[in-house]
């Protein structure tokens, strides 16, 4: 999904900037209200790409515009590139973790994380899967596409969480966004599901593009909906997301390599501020 | 001068406690020391005192008589050894237990010389520098004594035995070997006891007995022996005699190994019951209802027990898939439990932990893979490798305390925290003769330790030692700095323990004070109903 | 390469494979050596043969011992160090006059590298680098004919009458990158010379007067970190005996000959002393990535006992101990030993039914861990990647054992 936005944005910077961020906001936030998610990944790779532009133009200001634009189009290109890979990538690291006999419980419907899976099966390494039913019977779907590739796939109850615990090895999550303490915003239920694995000490990942690091800081979880409803209150019977803060992570598996909670909040200071 | 000496010389000896001294103690199996040597030192320690009784009135006479100050210097110099032999005495006499004080004295006697330098302590200008330190370094330095736990525990006489570590090394003085020159030292003085109860002192000196189930069956079969064949004169009630005679006992077998909290219930049981014996009933009468009792004892609270505890213990295994235990070391109670489950057709692994110096667990795995069962061995160090596939912990306890806490073999405690983090039950089974009012917090009051030597005869490590060496401890008992300690018991806390197995049932780790006041009104229920049968 | 350097280079892996050397120190003197000879010492044209050779030799020395990682470390710091010159050199070389590409292609390392060399070291890269970025790793198509077009167009005027001096230029280039490449390896060396020296000096910071310090095993630098403490204030040690090497006794007997109050103690007292117990400080057999340790069997229950009690654990551990690597659970990066070590059977014994099971290794996670005493000073466990981002480069971070395997941009229908 992020492919074909990616190729939409570049495009359309050649025109005119300013607008057409705004109405790549407006465009995302719809889709992304059909598709059960919020606009914050678009949210955050807009930001990254902004700064790539800022860059640019500060780095080649005097040089003409045409000039300016190539270089915009390579950085795009090699930035659509990257997250085409980006998954490959990631799964490359993963490739140690996994392992024969595992037990893996999921949440929520990351291409990443099936991506992940789905190689690691390819590999030869026999695991099987767990995932959480949420809304709108989406664990039935994973399940359909694991067992496809033949993963063995258990559907659970979302409340069954702490019951089923004990039993699996590690949980892989994907998120929709990471904030600058290293936490990340992901698809309601996370979080409960990161305070049982502690209780139990399970390992939490979580996997993502490096696209989706945000330059922002929630303090708690109120501040993470407002940020994904642009400022509007939420009514708790509403709610599509929620913030996991950076001490239930064990390690976070990005695009750009492994990283701690507190390696990845570095990154993000070091980018933004930059 | 001298009197102001003197008068210190008091201080010191009624501020002992303060004093983190070499007692032995209460300590050792092995602490009974009657020497040749020990009883010199006991003399000596006689002369001494006359010596310094005699000094102080003479220092008296001499304060009047100021002509005579050569003397006085002399004497001075006399007082002043005189008065680090006493500071080296005094701390002894301290923390002794009324029953052991004289052994303890003459061990002290023996272990004075050695003790010598660490002995002064701070606090006494003109000793110490008499003893010079090590570096003259003007920190606060102390003796180089090993020291360990000195500086936390003022006074406190519960911890008398940790504080005791330095002198661990005087233990090995006290060595298996010695025990036998002890042991013939103890018959000596024990020497009216029955030989079964001596040879039974004898075996569990040289640690024949690891259950404290088995250590209570063998000490009741000793004395129902030693009752057997005891006569009383006619004009004496059996019941004061026999009280006294058995107060003995106990005490002779307190020496040899500190008693653990079933032992004292059973002795104090027995004990009570012969206090409460008919007076009017004949001899052979009382006799052969003291029989029938300890008879009770070992089949009710021991025997029959553990069959309860055992049938108990099969509803923990489950039918659906295969369980992995862990235990630690060998405990008996345990090995029927598993052999129980195999005969029931139970699917399980045990995982065994070991530790050293005991290694009780090879022979644990040894006895189990020879009854079918398949076993998984392993260091403590390597416990956590395997947490995470085991689906509970069982321990065998040598007493349950008041506060949900249980007292068991060294290394029980860090097993059942790793298997509390890890979320993973941890059953313990204890007959209810362990039961016991105490309540404590940590493993370091109360404790036994075992001889220092065990850890240095390891054999992987004098392999693993200087080529040179034989041990890579080589001669630890010269050295001034290095002590081994041996620690037999620590204490696992309530919140760790998930379930308490006795024969009254399954209790969670809190209920333990409902147990021992169910327990104790039955006590008293079946006292009297034994009592009323055999009258009848 | 040499057969003089081959040579000891089988020499040193020899000495790995039979474990013969047991100081990590040593290790990373011997490889640091190595390396340090291959740069004076060989002849390469340009510094991607340097890197191949460099490769080459890291590669076996890395495969002799899978779990030594000081080894491991050091190679791959070697890495970090010439791309590191590379860079600089090249940045350098473009602000002061504009180069042609021909000669910057002497300091490039194109094609020495995998396919995760695909990453972008940090988002940063991405956005900003210009022309670093294409030449450290395969562009796409595209962008690669889009910029030698730009720059065959800007160098066009120049490129003849610059052929002849474009030789010169090459040789010039390569000897200041020789010699700042000697300068780094150099100061790697001494920094691993120096380490105990700069660990020794913290003793005092962190060990008080009369406090109880535990430990366990066996590391030369722990004793001269309480040695030195020693020399000015009294404190005691507890020593683990550390099953099934049994190397605390002596450690035992080593800290009591320099006049510390040592007591041996089982592992199995470690939870019935921790609570008089004021810190526990240990050596480690390596530092990974996310702060945590692969270190010898025994750390886990006493940091396991720590962390109930409170008490600080404190880890000493030298640079060339970082390892760049993520262990995900106690099985990424453990080998167990023989039963022998720790378990005999007699022949009447029923065999089928025993396993032993003895790992040399425990992974210790970070969160047991109070603080790194390292020859930078103290670290947290949370902040120590900080570190390995200047020792190392990202590109190192995986086993070289991967490095041929080729993956396929594909994508994988998920929706």
């Amino acid at each position: 999904m992020i492919e074909t936005w990616e190729g939409k944005t570049f495009q359309g910077l050649l025109n005119d900037f300013e607008p057409a961020c705004k109405r790549l906001l407006q465009l995302s936030q719809e889709r992304g209200i059909l598709d059960g998610k919020t606009a914050l990944t678009m949210k955050a790779v807009i930001a990254i790409y902004q700064r790539l532009v800022k860059n640019v133009y500060t780095l080649h200001e005097d040089k003409e515009i045409e000039f300016i634009k190539e270089i915009i189009q390579e950085k795009s290109m090699i930035l659509t590139q990257h997250s085409i890979t980006a998954k490959n990538r990631i799964s490359q690291n993963a490739k140690a973790l996994m392992r024969d006999g595992m037990t893996v419980l999921i949440h929520g419907h990351s291409s990443v994380v099936m991506h992940t899976l789905i190689k690691a099966v390819q590999r030869g390494i026999k695991f099987d899967v767990v995932v959480t039913q949420s809304l709108n019977h989406l664990g039935q779907n994973v399940k359909k596409i694991l067992e496809n590739h033949k993963i063995p796939t258990k559907v659970i109850q979302d409340s069954a969480i702490a019951l089923v615990m004990p039993k699996v090895d590690c949980i892989f999550v994907g998120c929709e966004a990471v904030v600058e303490n290293g936490g990340i915003i992901n698809k309601i239920g996370t979080f409960t599901l990161a305070l049982v694995a502690q209780t139990f000490q399970k390992p939490f990942y979580v996997f993502t593009e490096s696209l989706k690091f945000m330059k922002e800081f929630p303090l708690k979880q109120d501040d993470a909906l407002r940020l994904a409803s642009n400022g509007n209150e939420v009514d708790i019977e509403n709610i599509l997301i929620d913030y996991t803060p950076p001490e239930y992570i064990t390690l976070l598996f990005t695009s750009i390599g492994i990283f701690t909670p507190s390696a990845v909040s570095d990154e993000l200071i070091e980018f933004f501020s930059g | 001068m001298e009197e102001d000496k003197s008068k210190q010389n008091q201080k010191k000896e009624t501020k002992p406690k303060e004093k983190p001294d070499k007692d032995v103690g209460k300590l050792v199996e092995s602490g009974k020391t009657l020497t040749a040597e020990e009883k010199q030192a006991l003399r000596k320690q006689k002369k001494e005192e006359q010596k310094l009784a005699k000094l102080a009135k003479v220092s008296q006479k001499q304060e009047n008589a100021p002509e005579e100050e050569q003397k006085e210097d002399k004497k001075e110099k006399k007082q002043k050894q005189q008065q680090k032999k006493e500071e080296k005495k005094a701390p002894h006499i301290s923390v002794i237990d009324s029953q052991k004080q004289n052994l303890t004295n003459i061990q002290h006697a023996l272990a004075a010389p050695k003790v010598e330098r660490e002995d002064i302590k701070e606090g006494d200008g003109e000793l110490q520098s008499q003893n010079s330190l090590k570096t003259p370094s003007t920190h606060s330095k102390r003796s180089r004594g090993p020291s360990f736990y000195q500086q936390n525990l003022p006074g406190s006489e519960a911890k008398e035995e940790l504080q005791k570590v330095g002198s661990i090394k005087e233990i090995a003085l006290f060595s298996r070997l010695a025990n036998f020159k002890e042991l013939s030292g103890l018959k000596e003085k024990y020497h009216y006891l029955h030989p079964k109860i001596l040879d039974l002192g004898l075996r569990i000196i040289n640690e024949q007995y690891t259950s404290s189930n088995t250590r209570c069956i063998a000490m009741i079969q000793a004395l129902k022996h030693f009752i057997s064949d005891f006569t009383v004169p006619e004009n004496k009630s059996l019941n004061r005699e026999l009280e006294e005679e058995l107060n003995k006992i106990i005490q002779f077998w307190q020496e040899c190994r500190p008693f653990s909290t079933g032992l004292e219930n059973a002795m104090r049981l027995i004990k009570e019951f012969v206090s409460q014996l008919n007076t009017k009933l004949t001899p052979t009468k009382q006799k052969s209802m003291i029989n029938y009792k300890l008879n009770y004892i070992i089949q009710d609270k021991i025997i029959e027990a553990d069959q309860s505890i055992i049938k108990k213990a099969m509803e923990l295994f489950s039918d659906q898939e295969e369980e992995l235990i862990l235990i630690l070391g060998g405990v008996q109670l345990l090995q029927m439990i598993f052999q129980e489950a195999k005969e029931n057709n139970k699917r399980f692994k045990v995982v065994v932990a070991d530790t050293s110096p005991d290694f009780e667990g090879r022979e644990m795995v040894k006895r189990l893979s020879n009854l079918g069962i398949k076993c998984i061995y392993t260091m403590i160090s390597g416990v956590n490798f395997l947490i995470h596939k085991v689906t509970k912990v069982f321990i065998g306890a040598s007493s349950v305390l008041s506060n949900g806490a249980v007292v068991a073999k060294i290394g029980t405690s860090i097993i059942t925290c790793m298997a509390a983090r890890h979320q993973k039950p941890v059953v313990v089974f204890s007959e209810t003769y362990k039961f016991s009012d105490k309540v404590n917090l940590d493993a370091i009051n109360n404790n036994e330790i075992g001889d220092p030597q065990k850890l240095a005869n390891n054999q992987k490590a004098c392999q693993h030692g200087q080529g040179t060496q034989r041990s890579a401890l080589g001669d630890w008992q010269k050295s001034k700095s290095l002590v081994l300690l041996n620690l037999k018991y620590d204490l696992t806390p309530c919140q760790n323990i998930n379930m308490i197995i006795c024969e009254f049932g399954r209790i969670p780790a809190i209920s333990v004070p409902v147990v021992i006041r169910e327990s104790q009104r039955e006590n008293e229920e079946n006292q009297e109903n034994i009592l009323d049968e055999l009258d009848s | 390469m040499s057969s003089a350097r081959l040579s000891r280079v089988d020499d040193l892996v020899e000495k790995i494979k039979r474990r013969q050397i047991s100081s990590s120190h040593e290790y990373a003197l011997l490889t640091s050596k190595i390396f340090k000879d291959l740069i004076e010492q060989s002849k390469w044209a340009d510094a991607r043969q340097l890197f191949i050779q460099a490769r080459k030799i890291g590669k076996k020395l890395i495969v002799a011992d899978k779990m030594n990682f000081t080894i491991g470390n050091v190679v791959k710091r070697v890495y970090h160090i010439i791309r590191e010159e590379c860079k600089a050199l090249k940045i350098s070389l473009k602000e002061q006059n504009p180069i042609r590409m021909d000669s910057l292609k002497s300091i490039t390392l194109r094609g020495a590298r995998t396919n995760i060399d695909n990453m972008e070291n940090s988002l940063d890269q991405i956005v900003e680098e210009d022309d670093e970025v294409e030449d450290l790793n395969n562009p796409s198509p595209n962008i690669s004919t889009i910029k030698s077009n730009r720059q065959s167009q800007l160098n066009l005027g120049n490129s003849e009458s610059k052929r002849g001096s474009a030789q010169n230029l090459i040789q010039n280039i390569n000897s200041q990158l020789k010699n700042s490449l000697i300068q780094s390896i150099n100061l790697m060396r001494d920094d691993i010379e120096s380490v105990h020296e700069t660990i020794e000096d913290q003793a005092r910071e962190h060990i008080h007067s009369n406090d109880v310090i535990l430990t366990y095993g066996r590391s030369t630098i722990l004793n001269s970190f309480f040695k030195e403490a020693a020399n000015e204030i009294f404190f005691e040690v507890l020593v683990c005996e550390s099953a099934p090497s049994y190397l605390g006794h002596q450690t035992a007997k080593e800290l009591s000959s320099y006049n510390i109050s040592t007591t041996l103690i089982p592992d199995s007292s470690v939870y019935a002393l921790m609570s008089r117990v004021d810190k526990v400080i240990i050596s480690t057999h390596s530092i990974m990535a996310n702060g945590g340790l692969v270190t010898h069997s025994g750390a886990y229950i006493i940091c396991q006992a720590a962390k109930e009690h409170s008490v600080p654990v404190y880890v000493i551990g030298a640079s060339y101990k970082m390892t760049p690597l993520y262990p995900f659970d106690f099985l990424t990066f453990n080998e167990l030993l023989s039963p022998q070590e720790i378990f005999t059977l007699e022949e009447n014994d029923v065999k089928e039914n025993i396993e032993v099971i003895v790992p040399a290794y425990d992974y210790v996670p970070p969160e047991f861990i109070s603080l790194y005493i390292t020859n930078m000073g103290g670290q947290t466990p949370k902040y120590i990647y900080r570190v390995f981002t200047e020792f190392y480069s990202q590109d190192d971070i995986y086993d070289l054992d991967d490095e041929n395997e080729n993956e396929d941009v594909d994508q994988i229908n998920t929706q």
